[in-house]
């Protein structure tokens, strides 16, 4: 029964895997409008010293609220290369940038200023408990 | 007219409650029929079904009865199976069957069996008809290794037992094998072909011979056992099938006991990325008596290859350590964390040690930080070193740091510190140090002092830290309250936690959060808990362009148990978060929004892994919410081993999705790896990803795919020729000496400081290194039955002048108690529960040996040394105090496999305390004078 049990959830998975695997060719559904790329730099001062790079990507939802996808790697004061990716929600607000980046379970806030093609600003683990990473955040209009 | 036609098989739900009350009534209406009349005997009545189920058995009237007469009738059961239902009575004109039931135990044997015999009588004569029940036949093997650990030396030899057992209810005939890798052998003495009577066991011999020079570590080992077809030799279909491991260690030789070295190269491919090859070296192991090293290097690790950390790869950079019994040296990757006040998480490229020897430690470290993405910054300087002096319950400590990131605002540190730390006894310790701080912007004094307390129901620990110059100068904050907490009351556990930072820095940074939480949680049963949790917290931060805080309070609650074979766990919470911003160019922002969270998590174990399934519902409320909720699912199994691969092959895969309510977004991950090992302990192992929110390539994402080749092998090492052995014996006399006649056990592992050996045919066993550490036995290796002395589990050799250690093995004996309680009438009303009794053995040296709890009323002693034994019962926290009845019994354990059963009588003491208004039985006695 047991065996019988296990090969039926293998085939789901099995199943599962070539449904989705043809789903995720398209991965956005729909979308408010077309996406925004901005090269993302950011410093973590606390609790150690870490730089991220990468790209953010946005799309506009229904009134100044927007949503996307932010692709990073972090540097380590040892050198160490991870790599990191998250979604993102957020909105506009007369010249603000107000957005969370949701990363390995852990919201990291972003308020910053725009200006022209660049937007900086600072970020705060805010769903760490305790003591909580915090930095600053850089945006540059990507081509 | 068949029996298979006239039997009804009803489920045993509606047979058995109606038929001893039909039984009872037939007896009372009608006497038994005389035996003297003319008998005649019926074509039998025929019957077939399995075993451990109900039959109902319809017998008609013979047709030379006449059907207008009464007829009386009788079931006469032979004993081979019982009766059920009106086995005696008449049958009126109308009637035209007898209807009874038949229980066919689940040891009934297979094959035709007489099971009554019904009596029709009517006029004088009488006419039998037996009826008869074929069994079907049930065929059960099982088989059991009757070892845990397999081990063997390579090229060595090993004898192992193994139990088949039929749990069928026919005799079978079987054929044992076991299925090695190539170049292995396998034979069973006695034969491989095993013939089985019903409910019988057997034990087989299994010799198995590994090739010389083949590799060590675990080799699958899979036994089989095939049915036969009749008496022709061709074996039939697999009956079971057992996966177990061989642990094959290496030779007693000074080479093979180096280290291991492994090397690996790597393709990765990703989307937007050319492909890349990646060499990789680790190398693990003693190179000599005393030290260890560990070291491992990948190219371009440094450099970027994000998508080998990413899939099943690891990209750190190169370091090597090397590691003795009172020192380690770190070259490469170099890190050291000091305190809070001296400096946190200084992390580079260079060298860090560490010494001990007596009660003296110290700690340095030098190196230079890295950030490769940034050529412009400057490397920075880490240098650092800590003395700490033990004596007795204090310790004393002195730092001088010097930490630089390279950086010109942050990551500066000069300090110079003192502390001291106490143990005041076992539950309770304390700490505190002070330091000298120069940062970038300043100096200050920087202090910080620990309390914990922690004892077997509770935990607190509190930590008051200040540190000038904050994050920017290597410490988590310039202020830092922590308060955790923890306490059990019976199976209720309460859990605190409360905090306050705040931190300042270079561009005004600056950043504050502050929240408590209180955690209650219950346990539920023995694998189940409940919980909640209160949390408020508030955070804020910003610097010269921004400034911006939020605010949660959180309610939520959570579940976890498990349901038949599934783990699951469940939890809600409800969330009510404020958002705050504020830019000195522009207007302030403040809104509020409600959250709900609900998260479920499942395991379910199956016959090839487990199956994780995790689903998370998160809706938001509120006009100015960022969004208005997601949904998030993941399945995910690794490590399957595929069939009929004996676990050279094993794969994984998850797959999980984001998606949006609204469905505006929806994003999809996929991984799977599989990985095979090759002839020549070749590794290969593949790995794929596919992640929509890596590196989108025009609007679509995809595959990461990371091959990996590795192989190992072992190294030479610097290592002395004195060998160290002994002889892992028997001892029938319990004297931890062996003498003549006690046998060695041969197949036995015997491990120390890292090293493994098996002992040989003799029970002898050969270490490569000259041991000055404990040498154990892995009792999994032991044959069953046998233990470790208690006086010898852990031998010292620390007297360097003897090389030869003998280790006592001893049987065992399986003793059980069984708790009975008295008929006293003061028990007999309300019986006070069993569980709380406690039973111990006691031998003739006072060693005591807790009895395990099978049940409220059974206590077992799984494997007792053999000797001569005393009880001990404590029945103290049972709710009625109890005593034994009688005088506790003494025994004497021997090596059985068959455990003894003695019986414990418990009843309430004959003197019994009353209090309060309870009337008493003393004697009054006039108070003595006191004589002058």
């Amino acid at each position: 029964m047991s065996r019988l049990r296990s090969r039926a959830v293998s085939a789901v998975i099995v199943m599962m895997m070539a449904i989705t695997g043809n789903a995720c060719t398209n991965d956005v559904l729909a979308s408010g409008g077309p996406s925004e790329r901005y090269r993302y730099t950011a410093e973590q001062r606390a609790p150690f010293v870490a730089t991220q790079s990468g790209i953010l990507t946005v799309t506009p939802q229904a009134g100044d609220r927007f949503d996307g996808t932010l692709d990073v790697v972090q540097t380590n004061p040892n050198g160490q290369l991870e790599r990191r990716a998250g979604l993102v929600r957020g909105r506009w607000n007369a010249g603000t940038m107000d957005f969370d980046v949701m990363l390995d379970g852990d919201v990291y806030r972003h308020v910053g200023r725009s200006r022209s093609d660049t937007v900086a600003g600072s970020w705060l683990d805010v769903s760490a408990v305790g003591n909580a990473a915090s930095g600053t955040f850089r945006l540059e209009r990507a081509p | 007219m068949t029996s298979g036609r006239r039997v009804l098989r009803l489920c045993a739900v509606l047979v058995c409650p109606l038929a001893p009350l039909t039984a009872q009534t037939a007896k009372r209406a009608q006497p038994a029929p005389p035996d003297t009349m003319v008998m005649t005997v019926a074509t039998p009545v025929r019957l077939s079904g399995e075993a451990r189920s109900l039959f109902v058995v319809s017998v008609p009237r013979p047709l030379a009865i006449a059907t207008t007469a009464s007829v009386r009738f009788r079931v006469v059961a032979t004993g081979a199976m019982p009766l059920l239902g009106a086995l005696e009575g008449v049958l009126r004109p109308d009637d035209d069957r007898v209807l009874f039931t038949i229980s066919v135990p689940g040891f009934a044997r297979a094959g035709p069996t007489a099971v009554a015999t019904v009596q029709f009588a009517s006029a004088g004569a009488r006419i039998d008809v037996p009826v008869e029940f074929d069994v079907r036949a049930r065929r059960q093997i099982l088989l059991a290794p009757l070892t845990d650990l397999i081990s063997l030396t390579q090229g060595g030899r090993t004898t192992l037992r193994v139990r088949i057992d039929n749990g069928g209810n026919a005799t079978d005939s079987v054929r044992v094998a076991a299925i090695l890798p190539a170049r292995w052998t396998a034979r069973v003495l006695e034969g491989d072909r095993v013939v089985l009577g019903p409910r019988k066991s057997i034990e087989r011999t299994v010799e198995i011979q590994a090739p010389a020079g083949g590799s060590t570590g675990a080799i699958p080992l899979t036994w089989m056992v095939r049915g036969m077809t009749g008496d022709s030799a061709a074996p039939s279909r697999e009956r079971t099938r057992v996966e177990s491991m061989l642990e094959v260690i290496g030779t007693a030789d000074p080479r093979s006991a180096g280290p291991a070295v492994g090397l690996s190269v790597a393709t990765v491919s990703a989307p937007g990325q050319s492909v890349a090859t990646v060499l990789g070296a680790q190398i693990i192991g003693p190179i000599s008596d005393n030290v260890h090293i560990e070291a491992r290097w990948m190219q371009q690790a440094s450099a970027g290859t994000p998508g080998l950390a990413r899939v099943g790869g690891l990209s750190a950079p190169a370091f090597m350590a090397f590691s003795a019994p009172q020192w380690r040296v770190d070259l490469g990757n170099a890190g050291m964390s000091l305190s809070e006040i001296s400096g946190l998480n200084a992390q580079g490229r260079g060298a860090s040690a560490h010494a001990q020897r007596g009660g003296w430690m110290v700690d340095a470290i030098g190196a230079q930080t890295s950030f490769v993405e940034e050529l412009t910054t400057p490397r920075g300087t880490l240098a650092a070193a800590r003395a700490t002096r033990i004596r007795n319950d204090l310790s004393f400590t002195a730092t001088a740091a010097h930490l630089r990131s390279g950086r010109a605002q942050t990551g500066y540190l000069d300090a110079l510190s003192l502390g001291v730390g106490r143990i005041v006894n076992p539950t309770l310790s304390a700490r505190a140090e002070v330091a000298a701080r120069r940062f970038a912007r300043g100096r200050g004094l920087g202090a910080t002092a620990e309390v914990i307390r922690r004892d077997t129901k509770s935990e607190w620990r509190m930590r008051a830290t200040r540190a000038p110059g904050g994050a920017d100068a290597f410490a988590l904050a310039q202020t830092d309250l922590t308060a955790t907490g923890s306490q059990t009351f019976g199976a209720t556990r309460l859990g605190t936690l409360a905090w306050y930072a705040d931190d300042a820095g270079a561009f005004d940074r600056f950043q504050r959060s502050r929240g408590m939480s209180l955690l209650p949680q219950w346990r539920l049963g023995r694998q189940g808990s409940l919980g909640g949790e209160l949390r408020v917290t508030e955070a804020s931060g910003g610097d010269t362009l921004s400034r911006y805080g939020s605010a949660t309070s959180s309610v939520s609650a959570f579940a976890a148990g498990v349901v038949g074979q599934l783990n699951v766990s469940t939890s809600a919470t409800v969330n009510r978060a404020l958002r705050e911003a504020t830019l000195k160019t522009g207007l302030p922002f403040r809104s509020w929004e409600t959250q709900l969270l609900w998260t479920t998590q499942l395991a379910l174990p199956t016959r090839i892994g487990v199956l994780d399934m995790y689903s998370g519902l998160q809706r938001a409320f509120g006009e100015r919410a960022l969004f208005n909720g997601q949904h998030e699912w993941q399945l995910r199994m690794d490590n399957v081993s595929l069939p009929r691969t004996s676990q050279r092959l094993r794969g994984g895969a998850s797959i999980g999705s984001v998606s949006a309510l609204d469905g505006s977004s929806r994003y999809v991950t996929t991984r799977v790896n599989l990985s095979a090992i090759l002839p020549f302990d070749v590794v290969v192992r593949l790995d794929r990803e596919r992640n929509p929110l890596f590196s989108r390539i025009a609007g679509r994402s995809g595959w990461t795919t990371v091959l990996r080749v590795e192989r190992s092998f072992g190294a030479p090492a610097f290592l002395s020729a004195v060998n160290t052995g002994g002889v892992v014996f028997e001892d029938t006399n319990d004297d931890g000496r062996r003498d003549a006649g006690e046998r060695g056990i041969p197949g036995v592992v015997v491990r120390s400081a890292g090293e493994v050996a098996v002992t040989n045919g003799s029970g002898v066993y050969r270490l490569a290194r000259r041991q000055v550490a404990l040498v154990q036995i892995d009792e999994r290796s032991l044959p069953f039955g046998l233990m470790v002395a208690p006086r010898q589990d852990r031998i010292g050799t620390s007297d360097r002048a003897s090389t030869l250690r003998d280790i006592a093995v001893q049987p065992v004996s399986a003793i059980e108690i069984q708790l009975t309680l008295s008929d006293d009438p003061y028990v007999a009303g309300v019986p006070p529960s069993l569980q709380p009794v406690s039973v111990t053995a006691i031998d003739r040296d006072g060693r005591r040996f807790l009895a395990r709890s099978e049940s409220r009323e059974l206590r077992v002693f799984d494997a007792l040394p053999p000797g001569e034994y005393r009880l001990d019962v404590d029945a103290s926290e049972t709710t009625e105090p109890l005593t034994a009845r009688a005088t506790l019994p003494t025994f004497v354990a021997q090596a059985t496999r068959v455990p003894r059963r003695f019986t414990v009588q418990l009843g309430p003491r004959r003197l019994r305390m009353f209090r309060g208004s309870a009337v008493t039985d003393t004697v009054r006695t006039p108070p003595k004078k006191k004589v002058p």
